[in-house]
């Protein structure tokens, strides 16, 4: 019989009876601190389990392979790349510009501009005016110079076709004022053809991505876009994990 | 001028004032245009978010700085 049973009081240095097994509080502490690692463990466990989006992630980066620049005509699975339409669990796989050679005919005559005002002074054009008319001249037509290629810029840069988990988008600006927003679900998607022309698009490998819809937006067009093989290959894949998925429902 | 008659030193100063307010409007007017580019590349910067939209929006502000420097300029001439 211990101490604490006669006395109805507990001292310190007794012994805690846990039904029928004796342990010390130092016991109990390490005992605790036992099942806290291995619930630890468990949770790393279930974190470290491969979660179903990464082996397609992985997928999309066997098809389409990596893009680092943002500049870059062809960004798969860009993570800086957002869009204001974009749902907070919507992830983009891929995000497609027309290829960077459908901006050569603007950068040429932009060059070309450039050496307009060398022109003029060489066959004394603006000789008629005085000195500081034919600097304001200058200053404008390189104003314009810069304005023209950087509208031409943001077109091609903001002319985006995005390819999510669950939608098909098309944004794009046309002449800075008018933004046009078209979409479609994956699961809407019925065909998807390409049509590779010209001897620039087949030295290049850009061309059309026509993609049928059963949604209102009847079709969206990728323009000039490049490797439109890969996309085709991503379109299908994704269209069998969303067969997959509706497998998926239909057992429950 | 003499008298009525015209010369054509008159007929040129004339030209050159006709100019300089042809320009002068023309520089505000490419001045509202400037401020439309850069309200523009804003709002195409908050529609598709990337890292490369602030050098885009820095140079849509140079524009409108280079555009406010044209029209003090035009009203130096």
């Amino acid at each position: 019989m211990t101490r604490s049973q006669d006395l109805d009081t507990i001292a310190p240095d007794d012994e805690i009876i846990v039904s029928g097994t004796t342990q010390t509080p130092k016991e109990e502490v390490q005992e605790t601190k036992e099942i806290k690692k291995k619930f630890k463990k468990k949770k790393i466990e279930i974190e470290e389990e491969p979660v179903p989006n990464e082996e397609f992630h992985k997928k999309v980066h066997d098809i389409c392979g990596h893009s680092k620049s943002s500049l870059s005509g062809f960004l798969v699975h860009p993570r800086i790349l957002t869009f204001a339409e974009q749902g907070d669990d919507e992830t983009i796989y891929l995000a497609v510009r027309p290829h960077w050679i459908n901006n050569i005919s603007w950068v040429f005559i932009a060059i070309l501009m450039l050496f307009v005002p060398l022109f003029f002074k060489y066959f004394s054009f603006l000789n008629f005016f005085p000195g500081q008319y034919q600097f304001a001249i200058i200053l404008f037509w390189y104003l314009m110079t810069f304005i023209y290629s950087f509208e031409k810029f943001l077109s091609w840069y903001f002319d985006l076709y995005l390819v999510t988990d669950q939608r098909v988008i098309d944004i794009d600006f046309n002449n800075l004022l008018n933004k046009h927003f078209a979409e479609a679900d994956i699961a809407m998607v019925q065909d998807v053809s390409t049509s590779i022309r010209g001897v620039l698009g087949t030295f290049f490998n850009f061309g059309d991505v026509l993609i049928q819809t059963a949604s209102e937006t009847n079709q969206i067009n990728f323009e000039k876009v490049p490797n439109p093989e890969k996309i085709i290959k991503l379109f299908k894949e994704l269209r069998d994990l969303e067969e997959q998925k509706k497998g998926g429902e239909n057992d429950r | 001028m003499i008298g009525n008659i015209v010369t054509i030193d008159d007929a040129g100063n004339y030209f050159l004032i006709i100019t300089k307010i042809f320009f002068i409007l023309f520089g505000l007017l490419y001045f509202i245009f400037s401020l439309i580019v850069v309200k523009q590349v804003g709002s195409m910067s908050k529609s598709v978010t990337d890292k490369f939209n602030s050098v885009l929006i820095a140079f849509s502000y140079i524009h409108l700085i280079f555009s406010i420097l044209l029209i003090l300029t035009f009203l130096a001439l």
